[in-house]
């Protein structure tokens, strides 16, 4: 497969997954707030603010815009187009990246995406946005998990498919790792009391779509214990930091046709070594050395990885030969 | 009053059949009706299936097909264009049939034609004896823009210069077929061809098995195996490529499709390098190596250390491979002589001399402005002519006479003057006419059609080709960048 | 005259540089005054040149050097016989009026038109037409023209360079022979007379009277019906004859270039250029004469 291939592939599905989660994010605090009554500003920019800080993007958020509104955040993390981690921004760029390989894709998932594209660059996602937010959401949502579905259901099981996969489950344990961060982050700012802290860190079951796989495991108490233990090391829940790096290393042990155990480059090694301190973790051990802290040091982690995998296949083969310009000779005048 | 067929009695008597109404043909040559408004048989069966349709019914058909194109991204990109840098080519739901008597007049002329261009091709880039014994004046050659200095005395694989061509023609007011020109380099249109036929055979589901129409489906095969059959001596196996400009061109569409249903690698220049005049792609392996690059750039853009050095979109090193004879492409370098206008005038004259033959299908007459007798009757006599640059495409460059302004004609007389060589003139040809639905009624539009040639061990052409329309009524230009449309072309297995 | 050209070429790299490839054209052709009796091309690190006749009938070889390198020397070695054409154009008058019709010539169109170098536009037709308004024969023209360079050119190295356009050269009228060859070919273009750029070489022994001869050198080539192609040193003010050795003919510069190529690296770089022409029969009556003395004294 070709490099620029396998590098597109990549970036497309990360960026999917990417959207999904940011709808998801959007979604559940915006269900979350429904619950709450009699919100102030100062309130509603409390509900706001840990969303923008998981995106990473706050800094930039407070120069387009002069306050923490719902309408302004959601805006931001929706529509803007100058946020490169927006909605729109991630599926103009799985697009871009789709269209230059749509020779490796099936058209049902081009046509699915293109459909996902042009409804949100059309007028009529900003009404629905505008006057029912959660039907726009959940637009997104299903359109992503259809999109998923059809990679599933129609991609034929080549090297092309590993690396959709990989960019998936890598983009999907950094943000299932944020969304956990963002509670915690809200915690220790103290503004918030604990009836809404319980609603928060039910929020984040939920907005990982996580609700009903904890609840039949742990009944209806919503203890950050047990739901940090659930999103972080669950073996068998899609969207835990394990499974997905369990997904990733089968990924990239299918590309290179390496066994469990051993490794050829530095992505599988760092992988490989991730999901081993995942496989023999506890919570108590997670949150005796801070749960802040262990996030951090984890997308630490995995940008390792995705870095390796970018060394490893597509640079090496794809950059490396295109760092120095054509020149050309120098001539000889005649004299 | 003869009617043509017996048929239906609607179509003796010029009345509706269904949504379709009958209009005047005027002084054109319309493809489906006769001059007395009478149908042609050949497109009677097709009617009478039409003619069930209800507006509803059709205009429902119409949708779901303009909806599957924009969900599919069967669009083209138009250059100068930031806001909406993509458009489906619009399509018309009413197909253009051609019967096979005509269809076989058609085939033996476009056969005759490619193979007189790539004896010339030859006979230029080698001994030049046509320049010689001056059948053509050599300094029409040696000035074409794109005839390739460098390729001279240069063994292309299997001697075959235009591998694939697009020739375009057209029919006059009686009806008689003429080339307009040929499209040697990069001829693009095949996968809208493909398409509408998808389109056609969904929307006509129930009866299109029976309306025995020729099949253009095997035209990635017969492309792949082209592409194969030129692969440099030896390689029994070639990896053949498709080599792109990238995703912003305004045919890029065309190249995924085309990739896809051969089954080869779509390749962007950054993908590909040369090593030890060998030319490689990279891969998540590790190199491998080409054989057959079906090429969709210019010449001025393959190679940065040969042509165009400020050209992003090539691979250094790759004319070196191809004169190594390590790789093959298709079309070969310098194949644009063939393109230009000035060129085209003397085809019938290398139909001659090649091969002892008159011209089956005839040119458009056509006066050169280099020509003394001929530059004076083209200054006299602009406002009635299309003039015509050598050496542009897509509608550009161009002066329909009879529609311009004083003012306009005066600037393209200056041009003429200015450069004799790079014009050219033509009288214009009321081309002919063919119903197609706009404001929600059939009207005639004006047509041309673009066969696709493939010459390999034999030549093939797939029945029919791209059909354009102009979709504004009176207008005479087709191209997509100005405004046309799209049809499905017909062949039918038989005359009716 | 039997003449041996040594012409070296050296390029130096500050940092190593790699895909280098590379067209030359050093080897001298055979004509009816010329005959190359032997020619050698060496490159440095080694590479495998391939032969090829280009467009015009020159010899072109082309070669790669892929690996990293910081030096690429090229170095030809040609032993070639040269004569002097008799004079051809004893009692000839061709009228300058007539020569339009050249333009239907194959081998003269090329050589009417622009190009790389070589502009015409009406201010430079202009002067050509002023300089040769005296004249209506076209051999008297090109003397005119030739001696327009003699009287109102300084040869000058280094106010010019590789890549000096011919209507630049004329208002700097400073230069070397590449931009005087360029001037006069243009100025006869203008007029209508084909002409063409000549790379090659020059013998300027014993005594050093010539210009041109440290360096590859360069002059023109004018056509005039009946005499086929006439060359002319506008540098020396001459036609050319037994001291002149010919590499390759072209519309310009562009297409005769002795090497050109492309690379891929950065940083600085330097050209170095040895051309050195020897007489091999004063070499050999030199040789003889001391081995004779040595003989004496022995």
């Amino acid at each position: 497969m070709l490099s620029r291939v396998a590098n597109s592939l990549y970036w497309m599905s990360r960026y999917v997954e990417r959207a999904e989660n940011i709808a998801r994010l959007v979604d559940v605090n915006l269900q979350l707030m429904l619950d709450a009554s009699k919100l102030d500003d100062k309130a509603i920019a409390g509900y706001w603010a840990p969303i923008l800080q998981s995106s990473g993007d706050d800094e930039f958020f407070a120069k387009l815009y002069p306050k923490v509104t719902g309408r302004n955040v959601t805006e931001f993390l929706v529509f803007q187009g100058d946020n490169s981690n927006s909605i729109v921004s991630s599926i103009t760029q799985a697009r871009e990246n789709a269209r230059t390989v749509r020779d490796q894709i099936t058209s049902e998932l081009w046509e699915e995406l293109n459909r996902l594209y042009l409804f949100l660059n059309s007028p009529k996602a900003r009404t629905m946005w505008r006057q029912s937010p959660f039907e726009f959401f959940q637009e997104i949502r299903t359109s992503s998990l259809l999109l998923q579905g059809l990679t599933d259901a129609t991609v034929v099981r080549n090297e092309g498919w590993y690396f959709t996969q990989a960019g998936r489950y890598l983009e999907r344990a950094d943000k299932t790792s944020r969304l956990l961060d963002v509670r915690h982050a809200s915690l220790a700012a103290g503004y918030t009391t604990t009836q809404t802290d319980a609603l928060g860190w039910s929020a984040v079951l939920r907005s990982c779509s996580a609700w009903d796989g904890y609840k039949a495991l742990h009944g209806g108490q919503v203890e950050p214990k047990l739901v940090a233990e659930y999103l972080l090391l669950s073996e068998d829940f899609p969207r835990s930091v394990r499974f997905c790096v369990q997904q990733l290393n089968t990924a990239l042990r299918r590309i290179s046709g390496v066994a469990e155990g051993r490794f050829s480059n530095d992505a599988e090694r760092h992988c490989g070594r991730l999901l081993a301190e995942l496989m023999f973790s506890t919570a108590d051990e997670i949150l005796a050395r801070g749960l802040h802290d262990y996030i951090d040091e984890l997308q630490g982690k995995l940008n390792v990885i995705g870095e390796a995998l970018f060394q490893t296949y597509i640079l090496q083969h794809f950059s490396l030969q295109q760092e120095d310009e054509i020149r050309q000779q120098e001539e000889q005048q005649q004299q | 009053m003869v009617a043509t067929s017996a048929t239906s009695s609607a179509a003796k008597n010029g009345t509706a059949h269904g949504i379709f109404k009958p209009y005047e043909t005027n002084k054109y040559f319309d493809e489906m009706l006769a001059s007395d408004g009478s149908i042609r048989p050949h497109y009677q069966r097709f009617l009478e299936h039409f003619g069930e349709l209800t507006t509803e019914e059709f205009e429902a058909k119409r949708h779901a097909i303009d909806m599957a194109f924009l969900r599919q991204g069967i669009t083209f990109n138009v250059y100068g264009d930031a806001q909406g840098t993509e458009r489906v080519f619009p399509f018309d739901l009413m197909p253009r049939i051609i019967p096979s008597a005509e269809w076989a007049y058609l085939e033996r002329g476009l056969i005759q034609r490619i193979t007189a261009l790539n004896m010339f091709l030859h006979d230029i880039y080698h001994e030049q004896h046509i320049l010689k014994d001056g059948t053509i004046p050599a300094h029409y050659v040696l000035s074409a823009k794109h005839f390739r200095r460098e390729f001279v005395n240069f063994e292309v694989p299997k001697n075959i210069y235009i591998h694939i061509c697009g020739t375009d023609i057209i029919r006059d007011a009686k009806g008689q077929y003429l080339v307009l020109e040929d499209n040697g380099r990069c001829p693009s249109g095949v996968s809208y061809v493909l398409e509408n036929r998808r389109a056609l055979k969904r929307t006509f589901s129930d009866n299109f098995e029976s309306m025995g129409v020729r099949s253009v489906e095997h035209y990635p095969a017969e492309l792949h195996k082209l592409l194969e059959y030129v692969a440099p001596a030896g390689v029994s196996e070639p990896n053949v490529v498709l080599l792109t400009p990238g995703a912003y061109n305004s045919a890029y569409f065309e190249h995924t499709y085309l990739a896809r249903q051969m089954g080869i690698e779509i390749v962007e220049g950054r993908d590909l390098l040369v090593r030890d005049q060998r030319v490689y792609m990279r891969t998540t392996k590790g190199l491998r190596q080409v054989h057959v690059i079906y090429r969709r750039i210019d010449d001025d853009f393959l190679d940065p250390t040969v042509f165009r050095k400020d050209s992003a979109l090539g691979v250094p090193g790759l004319v070196g491979a191809y004169r190594a004879g390590n790789v093959s492409l298709a079309n070969s370098i310098g194949t644009g002589v063939a393109d230009d206008k000035v060129i085209y005038y003397f085809v019938p004259k290398m139909i001659k001399y090649y091969l002892g033959e008159d011209p089956i299908i005839p040119n458009v007459p056509t006066y050169l402005a280099n020509e003394e007798a001929d530059r004076k009757y083209i200054v006299e006599h602009i406002n009635e002519l299309v003039v015509k640059a050598a050496n542009e495409a897509g509608g550009y460059g161009m002066l329909m006479g009879p529609q311009s302004t004083a003012a306009e004609c005066d600037e393209f007389r200056k041009r003429v003057l200015a450069e004799p060589r790079n014009y050219i003139a033509q009288p214009v040809v009321s081309l002919s006419r063919h119903p197609t639905y706009c404001d929600n009624q059939f009207g005639g539009r004006h047509i041309d059609l673009r066969p696709f040639i493939l010459y390999g061990e034999k030549p093939v052409i797939i029945p029919g080709g791209l059909t354009r329309v102009a979709l504004r009524a009176g207008s005479l230009v087709v191209n997509s960048s100005q405004g046309g449309g799209s049809k499905d072309s017909w062949v039918l297995d038989g005359d009716k | 005259m039997k003449l041996h050209v040594l012409h070296r070429t050296h390029f130096a790299y500050r940092l190593p540089v790699r895909d280098s490839l590379n067209e030359v054209r050093l080897q001298p052709v055979d004509t009816t005054a010329q005959k190359v009796e032997s020619f050698t091309l060496k490159v440095a690190p080694y590479a495998q040149p391939k032969h090829q006749l280009d467009f015009y009938s020159n010899h072109v070889h082309r070669f790669d050097v892929l690996t990293p390198h910081t030096a690429l020397e090229v170095e030809a070695c040609s032993i070639v016989h040269t004569s002097t054409p008799p004079d051809p154009l004893t009692g000839a008058v061709v009228p300058l009026a007539s020569m339009s019709r050249c333009l239907d010539l194959a081998d003269c169109f090329d050589f009417l038109q622009p190009s790389t170098y070589v502009s015409i536009d009406a201010g430079i037709a202009q002067v050509a037409a002023g300089l040769t308004a005296h004249c209506t024969d076209t051999w008297s023209a090109v003397l005119a023209l030739q001696r327009f360079i003699r009287d109102e050119f300084h040869y000058q190295p280094a106010v010019t360079n590789v890549h000096t356009k011919m209507s630049e050269a004329l208002r700097l009228r400073h230069g070397v022979c590449q931009d005087f060859a360029h001037v006069v070919i243009g100025l006869c273009r203008a007029l209508k007379i084909p002409a063409r750029y000549v790379s090659g070489y020059l013998y300027n022994g014993p005594a050093d009277q010539l210009k041109g001869a440290q360096a590859s050198h360069a002059w023109l080539e004018v056509y005039i019906p009946g005499h086929d192609w006439i060359g002319i040193d506008p540098t020396n003010h001459m036609q050319t004859g037994e001291r002149h050795v010919k590499i390759a003919t072209g519309r310009d510069y562009a297409d005769v270039s002795p090497i050109r190529g492309t690379y891929r690296g950065t940083g600085e770089r330097t050209l170095r250029v040895d051309v050195l022409v020897t007489h091999l029969d004063d070499v050999l009556r030199q040789h003889q004469s001391q081995s004779q003395a040595l003989a004496h004294t022995a």
